[in-house]
């Protein structure tokens, strides 16, 4: 990788430094910025106490959206960044494994068979994430090789079976799909702290485990035979990547429904800085993943105003751009 | 009757059609029954029926439609489904007792999502589709003339008023004069239901559901379920009377950091869609503080769906249902209006 000196550790520290700060100011924008217009002052007022009641609550309801964006838009991040690394594709993203769909099943069939409640659902999601990610696995691998070709079309299968199933299970029991249909937007909003805390912990096992990846994601971009060379296992590597990913990306789903386009995206950009060293790149990820996801959310709460759009519809809008000009650096790289 | 006469009435249906029924038409003289009404033309949003005949086999599409039908006599054959609230036939309480009462066959029922099922609208074989309040599209609408007459909704989906749409009922089945009897009877019924209850007079309301996490709607004028309050003494809460609908449905929605647009209403009307949706609802800060909900001023429909579409729609059949049950829940509510 010596000809990709160009990423020197000058440019990943202005992106680190970068992402740090454009967090921060995410945060601080989620904090202070909704469907409500409040002024500066009013906020002021509110922390140091002596605010209207009203603005008290509106800003105390910021809080567990802007907590659950920071979590989820890391896991996420992630979750795709491994993915574009053990697929060696740079279009993955963790819906290539039908996670959304396989965790959106499994709230389903509980629905459906077992009477169970949508609040429980993170456990369900988990499951069906799981699953999914085992079966497109076990569909893409013969003998253990994994083609990245037939991962994509495995993924692709899995994906419209669970998608056929919940269509099938939502007609056939009206109040599953009234209950399915009210968990299945992908929204910061209305949802409660607890719900963060549920996942939290989810998406720390997946975080540190995908970190300890890094350098064996790094060998896979060498090619199965160079790893093997140097002493990785690149079937233990895929399936603690897959691991990973789906308790990141199944956790995330449980957490806020299905948002799409972060793990597609934040990966490019944040390569721009970091080149293609998984242990440079997937912290960046963790940075840079709140910061598209909540400042999506921002947007979707005061383009519709007194209405708010949902986050899941807002991350495309926002991230296409960046993800336009980091895939024409890519290809101009490529040459 | 001359032919002269004949040429007048159709004229007339014609024109009462064109000006969309709005319900300050007075309606015209016209032969009821006997098909001298007919042909008749309907013009919709979608497209103009030519109804050539008297129908005898009715097919019925949307909300509360298959009611005005029974209540003008007539029977349907087949009508869409509520799975919502209706028993495993999909076919609604009050709807069901009318029919059988006259001793009629229930209409079979067909589901209309994700799309319509056509083969059971082929089945049925009907002279006339009526779906003067429901969600039609264009595409829907042009599939369905090919197989007979069909009627869609005068202005937009879903946002037929409840005395137009039996004025179109009417009109399409050859009694437009019947429909002035039917709305003046259920006028009748709810003033004197209003005169039963002086304490709803002037109260504020909204009618708010949750579709999403974190958003609130809010239903406007013209949909039934607001109609039917205003009709008791209510008052709509001018901070949302205003608000524009969105595309395809009698709401508009606001994020619920707006919830402070609901600080005036003195009570406030909600659904859910099970005891799970209510919880996550309730468990918003923001829904906890809206001073109805803190003083217990809240009318809900939950487990009890029945009623809940009974007063969501307003037919001759749907009021007589719904008001005995639905007044004492309303003054259950009412009971909780501070000062």
């Amino acid at each position: 990788m010596a000809e990709r000196r160009a990423h020197g550790s000058g440019r990943y520290a202005l992106g680190v430094a970068a992402a740090v700060v454009l967090l921060g100011i995410s945060i601080i924008a989620s904090l202070g910025v909704g469907s409500k217009a409040l002024e500066p002052g009013q906020i002021i007022d509110s922390i140091t106490g002596s605010g209207d009641d009203y603005v008290d609550a509106v800003l105390a309801s910021r809080v567990p959206r802007t907590i659950l964006g920071v979590i989820v838009g890391a896991a996420l991040a992630v979750a795709g960044g491994v993915m574009q690394g053990v697929t060696r594709n740079p279009l993955a993203d963790p819906g290539l494994f039908g996670i959304n769909v396989g965790a959106a099943a499994a709230i389903v069939t509980g629905a459906a068979f077992f009477g169970t409640v949508a609040s429980s659902s993170v456990w369900l999601a988990l499951i069906g994430a799981v699953v999914a990610v085992i079966i497109v696995y076990a569909l893409g691998s013969s003998r253990g090789q994994a083609g990245t070709t037939r991962i994509v079309l495995a993924g692709a299968v899995v994906t419209a079976v669970f998608s056929a199933y919940v269509q099938a299970i939502s007609l056939s029991f009206p109040d599953v799909f009234d209950a399915y249909r009210f968990w299945v937007v992908g929204s910061l909003a209305g949802r409660s702290i607890e719900q963060a805390w549920l996942i939290l912990p989810f998406i720390i096992v997946g975080l540190v485990l995908a970190l300890g990846l890094a350098p064996g994601l790094n060998m896979l971009a060498l090619g199965d035979d160079v790893a093997t060379a140097l002493g990785q296992r690149p079937v233990v590597v895929r399936l603690l990547s897959g691991a990973s990913v789906a308790i990141l990306a199944g956790a995330a789903t449980a957490g806020v429904g299905p948002v799409l386009f972060v793990g597609l995206a934040v990966p490019h950009i944040a390569r721009m800085f970091s080149g293609p060293d998984h242990r440079r790149l997937l912290p960046l990820c963790i940075a840079l993943g709140p910061v598209l996801l909540l400042l999506s959310d921002v947007l979707g709460r005061v383009i519709a105003r007194p209405d708010e759009l949902m986050v899941g519809v807002m991350t495309a809008f926002v991230g296409a751009p960046a993800l336009f000009i980091a895939l024409r650096r890519l290809r101009g790289e490529r040459r | 009757m001359s032919r002269f006469a004949r040429g007048a009435a159709a004229a007339a249906i014609v024109a009462l059609a064109l000006s969309g029924c709005s319900s300050d038409t007075s309606s015209p003289e016209t032969e009821s029954a006997g098909d001298g009404a007919f042909p008749v033309s309907i013009e919709s949003a979608l497209g103009t029926a030519r109804i050539p005949e008297k129908p005898e086999r009715i097919v019925s599409i949307g909300w509360g439609t298959p009611d005005i039908v029974v209540a003008l006599g007539e029977t349907p054959v087949a009508i869409e489904e509520d799975t919502w609230a209706g028993d495993d036939e999909g076919v609604l309480p009050w709807l069901r007792e009318a029919i059988e009462s006259k001793g009629d066959a229930v209409p079979s029922t067909f589901g209309v999502y994700p799309e319509i099922d056509i083969d059971a609208v082929v089945e049925a074989d009907p002279d006339v589709i009526l779906a003067p309040q429901s969600g039609l599209t264009q595409d829907q609408y042009d599939l369905l003339s090919e197989l007979a007459p069909t009627v869609a909704y005068p202005d937009a989906a879903w946002q037929t008023d409840w005395k137009t749409q039996i004025k179109i009922v009417a009109q399409a089945l050859g009694q437009p004069d019947a429909a002035k009897e039917l709305i003046g009877g259920i006028d009748d019924q709810l003033s004197a239901a209003a005169d039963e209850h002086p304490e709803f007079d002037g109260l504020t309301f909204a009618y708010v559901y949750t579709g999403k996490p974190g958003e609130l709607s809010v239903y406007l004028p013209g949909d039934p379920r607001v109609d039917l309050l205003t009709a008791l003494g209510f008052k709509l809460d001018p901070a949302v009377s205003d608000l524009e609908p969105a595309e395809g449905v009698f709401t508009a929605t606001i994020g619920i950091e707006n919830a402070d647009m609901l600080n005036d209403v003195d009570v406030l009307f909600t659904w859910y869609n099970s005891d799970d949706e209510k919880a996550s609802v309730a468990s918003q800060e923001l829904w906890k503080q809206i001073p109805a909900v803190e003083s217990g001023a809240v009318v809900e429909f939950i487990s009890n769906r029945e009623l809940g579409m009974a007063t969501s729609v307003l037919t001759p059949l749907s009021v007589p249902w719904a008001l005995n049950e639905y007044l004492p829940i309303i003054s259950e509510g009412v009971a909780h209006v501070d000062g």
